[in-house]
């Protein structure tokens, strides 16, 4: 007999629900869950296979301790008691900022609530970060300041009311599939679409304008977009004066502006940038979707500054079919970031260095006192380890031995560290440096809640027991904190109970429960009262900070152009079938098997110049590192323009990305490096 | 008919050819010195029905112009009734073609034996003729933008 | 009101109990009591559970196909499409007919977006306990061109009236032995009135089809090739499909004919698929339910195999002895000399 338990996929941001098929206590397959609001009864190929690397042989059992070069297999008990032992030693001999803590997008809300507490009440540090940090801290810092709140403002099925949709930086086909679903389905209702990317992605088939913009120049592309706007007169004035400030600040930056100049930045006809503005402008609704090509940049912050400028320059917020929407990548980026695992920030965004919220958050945990001043982000850790500042790690769910920018770097790092505890369900790149590993049961095999990039939060439920030994995370967590005498803080025995603690701490999430959210469409924050049906639309009456600010931007080069050395700018992304670091995807078998290899795209003009075949295998060089992987002649890349899917851990894009930091939010600049090609005999 | 680029259209023809009598057919052709245009690309199956419909669309929707199947006449099929399901599968093909927009006659079915040289000839300047009035398969010019081209070292 | 629900259950609580079948297959209520879930019961408190409403979210033909122990003896609450796509699964061979025990719901479409707790009828609707008119624009697309809403090939099939009456009509010997533990009284109904519902076919059929058909031959292949371009191979229209039961599929990477890792997938994708499935398609949906991009798949299966049967005068599914006709061949071939058929 079979069972169909409704969770939620564990890969992108989308948050589509799926059914886990269980039978004779194990998970057999996946299926699409029609009443889920986001996917109904429609899903993309990794939702689909899901379930298929769940019984990976691959899949850790035990605890494992290194012992020399190979790991030997240790009881739970052992391995609580030595990971306990060392982080107590590390923090009584260096101090509390000498340990630093990764949580991950992947992980439950529950989970990374828990660790970012254990990080600040039991070791006393606010050096705990993820890799949203890597994706959309840009978002958080950008949307934050301009809006109040650095979340989408509107929902995924909302897209579909748009008039207009503009998608920059998003390879939505591909990387959201079912936000691209609406999309598809705002055309179908007459909307048009508008594609600006520097490659000829799959929406770029049924896009009406697509903006081939080069890479690293949206802030000039967009300052472009906003001059034709006002030297028309499309700008709703109306909306500007009454729920706006700063815009005379805007106005003067981009009086000096000249559509010819940003012709020559962005590469994009001057005709076009004037044709997309008035689209854009003179929808009912506009709506604007982005994702980490706007993001992963020197400029992240400055760009996602620009979208938020665009939309309340034309009025395009807090009504339906408009907004300025961020894809999340991850499942619960959303999430991870709302608890608190940010160094600057405790559950609810609310920063470390208020005096007062942190008051309030400590007493609510019932200390005396929380760490004041910001930690480490993701790779500031790295940069500390290097430096010998940070003595040990905690990573539990991620992998930034394939993630990170300058990968070479990140092994430095690890290895300078005096001890490394990676928590995960497979010996990751980055478990295979650590001195203890502790088996973390998969997200079929456990309850918790899941924050999808509409920042719906909903339930995920388990289908099958864990595998072997493995525990969930947040239950390793716990045992650990009560092996470190501070078990009160942390008595929880299931994800309810912990839920029912972050939910008093995190004022978004406020009148949410496991009841109200056993709904298939689970809810969406703000949900401040036990009888608020959640929201659809941000910022519908007034901005979460009271009145939108306008903050003008000025186009700023990217940190590394092209040169004579370094011809090519490399670009990088993710592909359909493969996803992060492969972790899971590539212990699926149906998704290796679309997907096996890495490869670079290259435009047919540049292959004939250097005589490279498709599917030849070239080498791929920047100033950090060398790579080598196939060809894939291709137009959908811009001659000049590169492309690599960073997913491949022995055709690392990220050996060769640079590690370059946006100043605010100091996410890297993925995005955009100079590289040189050439073929290998 | 003249391609775009000015040059005399010659359609490109794929043929599966089944082994005990149309390639013999074929073969005679060529060694009695039969003409006929040299367009076909044939491909030896061991009955008709080996061109499986799945191959058969594959080459329709890779470019090739047409696509010639032959096979022995009603009753002499070395494996009794192969030759009725390659009947049946190009009824189903040519719907099938008609439905998406391919012209169905780009696909054509003939019964040819081993000793039918001529015959052959003749279907195939036949097949030919009408494949230059049909003008280049569409599909060759409607490339989809962003798709890999598998561009050839120089 | 329940809605024949009642009667449907007890019949089938019966069954189990006097262990008639192994298991019962049907939709019925999930989480909230509102949200509905596939289920395979084998305890019969959960039979309660089990809901008639017309909104079926996936085929339980091909659950039963793919989750189905084809040696268990099953009870399957099925709609006609459903009863259609069973037995086209037991022509491949997928399952046993002589275990399967189908309940048969008569029914006059679908709604493939919920919208509260709706029972179709001929020409009307129910939604959320309120009569109204029917809203046709509000069925499944391809419910519209459905001509057969009687599951005559069901062992049983159940027609519940706009009133809340459910008669029951018993179509074989098994639907006898089904019916002889049940605890309501059980009338045989009067035959359904099919005419009106064989008319909305034919309109709806002529204008889906009709629509592709009055294109020029290049204005249709721009048709569907701007259909397709927004195919992002999931395979869900093949993992929904009744007929798409192959253990190894021809559209996977490295089988020689799709390459893997490329987005859209190359028209050949659909072809092959086409292919295999066209003769046999029994106008399901569940393809076109599963598409996330809004392909009109089920319209272009079902317009291909309304095209082949109607040269070899085969209609898919409703006999189990009659084989797909390009997979089968007849008398009539053996007398026939040309190439063509026809
Ligand atoms: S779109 Fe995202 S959430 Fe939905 S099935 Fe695909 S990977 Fe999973
Ligand atoms: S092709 Fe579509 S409509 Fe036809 S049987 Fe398969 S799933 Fe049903
Ligand atoms: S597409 Fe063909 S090979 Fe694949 S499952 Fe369907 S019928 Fe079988
Ligand atoms: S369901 Fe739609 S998107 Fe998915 S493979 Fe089929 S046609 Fe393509
Ligand atoms: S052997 Fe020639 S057609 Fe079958």
């Amino acid at each position: 007999m079979v069972r169909f338990v409704p969770t939620i996929c564990p890969y992108c941001g989308a948050g589509c629900g799926i059914l886990l098929v269980a039978g004779n206590g194990a998970v057999v397959d996946t299926r699409p869950w029609s009443e889920h609001p986001v996917s109904e009864g429609k899903l993309c190929i990794k939702g689909y296979n899901a379930h298929e690397f769940i019984y990976h042989p691959d899949r850790l059992k035990t605890p494992l301790i290194r012992e020399g070069d190979s790991f030997n297999e240790i009881g739970w008990e052992q391995a609580i008691k030595l990971v306990a032992g060392k982080l107590s030693e590390t923090r009584d001999r260096n101090g509390p900022d000498s340990l630093a803590f990764m949580s991950s997008s992947k992980c439950t809300n529950e989970d990374s609530y828990l660790l970012q507490k254990f990080a600040r009440v039991v070791i006393g540090t606010n050096n705990i970060d993820q890799c949203a940090r890597l994706c959309h801290m840009s978002t958080v810092v950008g949307l934050g300041a301009a809006f109040g709140s650095g979340a989408m403002t509107n929902s995924i099925a909302d897209i579909e009311e748009a008039g207009c949709v503009f998608i920059i930086g998003s390879d939505t086909m591909s990387q959201h599939p079912l936000v691209a679903r609406r999309i598809v389905k705002a055309r179908e209702n007459g909307a048009r679409i508008i594609l600006a990317d520097p490659r000829r992605i799959q929406v770029s088939r049924f896009a009406d304008m697509h903006l081939r913009h080069k890479p690293g120049t949206d802030v000039a592309l967009l300052n472009g977009m906003m001059k034709y706007i006002l030297e028309r007169g499309l700008e709703d004035r109306d909306f500007i004066s009454r729920r706006t400030e700063g815009f005379e600040a805007l106005e003067q930056a981009l009086a000096d502006l000249s559509l010819d100049e940003v012709e020559k930045i962005t590469g994009v006809p001057k005709g076009e940038i004037e044709a997309a503005a008035q689209l854009y402008a003179e929808a009912e609704a506009s709506c604007i979707i982005y994702a980490m090509g706007i993001t992963q940049h020197t400029t992240g912050t400055d760009n996602v500054l620009s979208l938020a400028n665009l939309a309340m320059l034309t009025g395009n917020i807090g009504r339906p079919g408009c907004g300025v929407n961020p894809l999340r990548g991850h499942n619960n980026v959303q999430g991870a970031c709302d608890v608190g695992a940010l160094a600057e920030f405790l559950p609810g965004y609310q920063a470390v260095a208020d005096e007062q919220k942190r008051k309030a958050v400590a007493q609510a945990w019932g200390v005396a006192e929380l760490p004041a001043s910001p930690g480490f982000t993701a790779v500031e850790m790295m940069n500390a380890a290097v430096e010998g500042r940070v003595k040990a790690m905690y990573i539990m769910g991620e992998n930034p031995m394939v993630s990170d920018p300058d990968i070479g770097h990140v092994e430095q790092a690890l290895n300078a560290l005096d001890f490394l505890v990676v928590q995960d369900i497979f010996l990751t790149e980055t478990a295979r440096l650590a001195d203890i590993v502790l088996p973390a049961s998969s997200w079929a095999e456990r309850d918790g809640t899941f924050t999808g990039t509409d920042r719906r939060v909903q339930r995920l439920r388990q289908a099958a027991e864990p595998l072997g030994q493995s525990r969930p995370d947040w239950a390793i967590i716990c045992e650990l904190a009560g092996e470190m005498k501070a078990g009160d803080s942390f008595a929880f025995s299931s994800t309810a109970q912990i839920f029912d603690e972050m939910k008093k701490v995190t004022p978004q999430y406020a009148g949410m429960s496991f009841a109200r959210l056993e709904q298939p469409a689970g809810l969406q924050w703000p949900c401040p009262r036990e009888d608020h049906p959640g929201t659809s639309i941000l910022h519908v009456e007034q901005f979460t900070r009271g009145k939108g600010k306008f903050h003008p931007v000025v186009y700023r080069a990217a940190a590394e152009n092209p040169d004579k050395e370094f011809p090519f700018i490399l670009t990088t992304g993710r592909i359909m079938s493969q996803w992060h670091s492969r972790s899971m995807t590539g212990r699926s078998p149906t998704l290796n098997a679309e997907s096996p290899e890495g490869y670079v795209e290259i435009n047919p003009d540049d292959a004939r110049k250097l005589g490279v075949a498709d599917r030849a295998m070239v080498e791929v060089r920047s100033r950090r590192g060398t790579v080598q992987t196939r060809a894939r002649v291709t137009d959908r890349v811009a001659a000049g323009v590169v492309f690599m899917p960073f997913h491949f851990a022995e055709a690392a894009a990220n050996r060769l990305t640079n590690a370059a930091l946006d100043p605010v939010a100091k996410i890297p600049e993925f995005k955009v490096c100079a590289v040189a090609l050439k073929t290998v005999k | 008919m003249d391609t775009a680029d000015g040059k005399r259209f010659e359609p490109k023809i794929l043929g599966f050819l089944c082994n005990w009598c149309c390639y013999a057919g074929a073969d005679l052709a060529g060694v009695s010195r039969l003409q006929y245009p040299p367009n076909i690309r044939a491909i030896r199956v061991m009955c008709s029905a080996g061109a499986d419909p799945a191959y058969v669309m594959k080459a329709l929707l890779g470019g090739v112009d047409g696509v010639f199947i032959g096979g022995c006449h009603p009753g002499e099929c070395h494996y009794t009734s192969g030759n009725y399901y390659t009947r049946r599968r190009v009824a189903m093909l040519k719907k099938l073609m008609e439905i998406l927009g391919l012209e169905p006659e780009r696909l054509r079915l003939e019964w040819v034996s081993a000793s039918e040289g001529a015959l052959f000839a003749e279907a195939i300047k036949d097949f030919t003729e009408k494949l230059k009035s049909l003008g280049p398969n569409p599909l060759k010019v409607k490339k989809r933008p962003g798709a890999v081209v598998g561009v050839k070292r120089s | 009101m329940a809605k024949c629900a009642e009667v449907v259950q007890d019949i089938l609580r019966g069954m189990l109990r006097e262990r008639l079948v192994d298991e019962v297959v049907a939709f019925g209520r999930g989480l909230t009591g509102s949200d509905i879930l596939p289920l395979f019961i084998t305890d019969e408190q959960d039979i309660d559970r089990i809901v008639t409403t017309s909104y079926c979210p996936s085929s339980l033909a091909k659950l039963v196909a793919r989750y189905g122990d084809r040696n268990k003896k099953m009870a399957i609450v099925v709609r006609s499409c459903d009863a259609r796509g069973l037995v086209e699964i037991a022509k491949r061979r997928q399952v046993k007919p002589e275990n399967l025990y189908l309940v048969g719901i008569e029914c006059y479409g679908v709604v493939r977006e919920k919208r509260g707790e709706v029972y179709i009828f001929a020409d009307k609707m129910e939604v959320d306990g309120e009569m109204m008119p029917l809203d046709e624009a509000a069925l499944s697309p391809n419910c519209r061109r459905c001509e057969y809403p009687v599951p005559t090939m069901a062992d049983i099939s159940c027609r519940i009236e706009p009133e809340g009456d459910c008669l029951v009509t018993v179509n074989t010997e098994k639907g006898k032995a089904m019916l002889a533990t049940a605890s309501v009284p059980v009338q045989d109904a009067p035959p359904s009135d099919v005419a009106a519902i064989k008319e909305r076919a034919a309109r709806w059929q002529e204008k889906d089809f009709g629509d592709i058909k009055r294109m020029e031959p290049g204005e249709r292949l721009d048709y569907w090739l701007s259909q397709f371009d927004r195919c992002i191979k999931c395979y869900g229209c093949r993992d929904a499909c009744p007929i798409c039961v192959c253990k190894e599929c021809c559209l996977e990477p490295d089988r020689g004919l799709i390459k893997g890792g490329e987005y859209p997938p190359e028209t050949l994708f659909h072809a092959v698929r086409l292919t295999h499935v066209g003769e046999s398609c029994v106008n399901c949906g569940q393809c076109e339910a599963a598409c996330p991009m809004e392909i009109p798949v089920s319209k272009l299966y079902h317009m291909l195999s309304k095209e082949v049967g109607s040269i070899f005068n085969y209609e898919p599914g409703l006999d189990i002895d009659s084989l797909p006709p390009v997979s089968m061949v007849d008398e009539e071939d053996l007398l026939k000399t040309g190439v063509d058929f026809g």
